[in-house]
């Protein structure tokens, strides 16, 4: 079997929304074991972007290859998607959720949810429609890491956690992140937390590339945190 | 199958709430039409029926829902996620509505019976004695054939409609209904033009009878099967479409 080069490969990507440009000729690649910032204020894309790789949206313009080809029905199978919102049936509990999900792939680790449950302070009892916002946050993040993934999107996985919590979480990314097999892009504005999980960084403002290079390579060179580089950069 | 089998349950669950709401309002007022002292028994028989009316309206509404909701609830983000076929989606959400008009049905028609059924020999007096009991079980197989038909029909339409619409970016419920229209139109020549090769089809067979100076005279009509099946079969064409368009067409914004 041929060794992809590139898991993500995106050239001068565009979407138009009505009444705006969401992406505008977006160009990058992301290898093998890379995990990639995709950093940016609200409305510069990042998500639209993670909806075209995850296949729930298709680009109006410009080429993209996820695993080797357009994103497809095989392409989801390899790909663990976890959005901004919340996307879990209302009326299902914890386990059936687990259960649901896990039936619709191939590389489900139960192990592996039951030991997320644990740390994410989660039981298979609770009904989803009695969890906080924060702890359905957390179960969305059980779903994306419970499996063994080629590619692992996370869409602001932060988001609606209470910030003590934050470190715990960033934590959990990182330890079960297996970068011999699995590349990670993570979108987020809480860069403070996230910074050091970065490989590489991506900066979107209004749908186009600001700033794409190695974390180390900027800091080095702007001799910045990736933090104060994404406040220079967008104030 | 095990990824088919829960999309299934997760479709028969969701719709558990409206169903149970349907049936217990069903029993409730054929329970309420039987307690009624004053009213006669053909007024309780027609009455006790009442609620079958209904169904149809019902079952579009749940057509409707069952996808519906899935945008407004962003569910639709796990469901278009999922790797799997669009025959997968789209056959789990029309199954439970064809379930549900099943079990609909029987609840009604159980009530019926066992509420009203010692009033019918009153109102029809000694009429249907004579008839055989393949008269009931002939028609009435026949009859919920055409009822599947029908439901099916309707059920693969609306579905249709709806993933259609989800293609418009603006004016979603206009389109919805534009699109409706258009089907009609589409089935009607789609249908006339596959009709004439399902002239082989056996035709549906109901007896009838007639009752002269006390006598039962059974006789029999012949439904011809061809054209039904002719805009059935287009309305399965539209569905598969639909089918394609959810795998391949079908956005999250």
């Amino acid at each position: 079997m041929e060794k992809l080069t590139y898991f993500v490969k995106a050239d001068n990507l565009a979407k138009r929304f009505p009444g705006a440009n969401a992406l505008d000729g977006v160009s990058f690649q992301i290898g093998q074991g890379e995990i990639l910032g995709l950093l940016g204020p609200n409305g510069s894309g990042k998500s639209t972007l993670l909806k075209c790789i995850a296949g729930l949206l298709k680009p109006d313009r410009g080429r993209l290859e996820v695993l080797g080809r357009f994103p497809n029905r095989e392409t989801k199978s390899q790909i663990a998607y976890l959005p901004e919102i919340d996307y879990f049936y209302r009326w299902m509990k914890v386990g059936e959720v687990l259960k649901f999900v896990s039936a619709m792939y191939g590389d489900w680790q139960w192990d592996r949810a039951k030991e997320l449950l644990g740390f994410m302070n989660l039981s298979e009892q609770q009904g989803i429609s009695s969890l906080s916002k924060g702890m359905r946050a957390r179960l969305r993040l059980v779903v994306a890491m419970a499996r063994d993934a080629k590619l692992v999107l996370l869409d602001e996985p932060l988001s609606g956690l209470d910030p003590s919590s934050r470190g715990h979480i960033v934590d959990v990314i990182l330890s079960e992140f297996k970068s011999s097999e699995q590349t990670m892009i993570l979108s987020t504005h809480e860069i403070g937390e996230t910074e050091a999980l970065f490989d590489s960084v991506l900066f979107l403002e209004k749908g186009t590339v600001r700033l794409m290079d190695r974390a180390d390579t900027l800091r080095e060179q702007r001799n910045l945190s990736i933090n104060d580089l994404f406040k220079e950069v967008y104030l | 199958m095990n990824s088919y089998l829960q999309l299934l349950r997760k479709e028969l669950l969701a719709l558990r709430w409206s169903m149970g709401v349907f049936v217990g309002l069903t029993l409730i007022w054929q329970v309420f039409v039987a307690t009624r002292t004053s009213w006669t028994a053909p007024v309780l028989l027609i009455n006790g029926l009442g609620p079958l009316s209904f169904l149809p309206m019902w079952l579009i509404w749940i057509s409707f829902q069952s996808y519906s909701t899935e945008w407004s609830n962003d569910t639709a983000y796990l469901l278009l996620s999922l790797p799997v076929k669009g025959w997968q989606v789209t056959t789990t959400k029309l199954f439970p509505v064809m379930i549900a008009f099943l079990v609909a049905l029987a609840v009604t028609i159980s009530g019926f019976l066992l509420l009203f059924g010692r009033l019918i020999p009153v109102v029809i007096g000694d009429t249907f004695a004579p008839l055989p009991a393949g008269w009931y079980l002939r028609n009435g197989v026949n009859l919920v054939v055409l009822g599947l038909l029908a439901v099916s029909a309707m059920v693969m339409l609306i579905h249709f409609a709806y993933i259609t619409s989800r293609l418009a970016k603006r004016f979603r419920g206009p389109v919805l209904a534009w699109i409706l229209l258009i089907s009609f139109w589409i089935i009607s020549r789609v249908g006339g033009l596959i009709e004439p090769i399902l002239h082989w089809v056996r035709p549906l067979t109901f007896d009838f009878f007639n009752i002269n100076q006390g006598l039962v005279d059974v006789y029999q009509f012949q439904l011809g099967l061809s054209p039904v099946l002719a805009i059935w079969l287009s309305i399965v064409g539209l569905f598969l479409l639909a089918t394609w368009l959810w795998e391949t067409q079908i956005e999250i914004a």
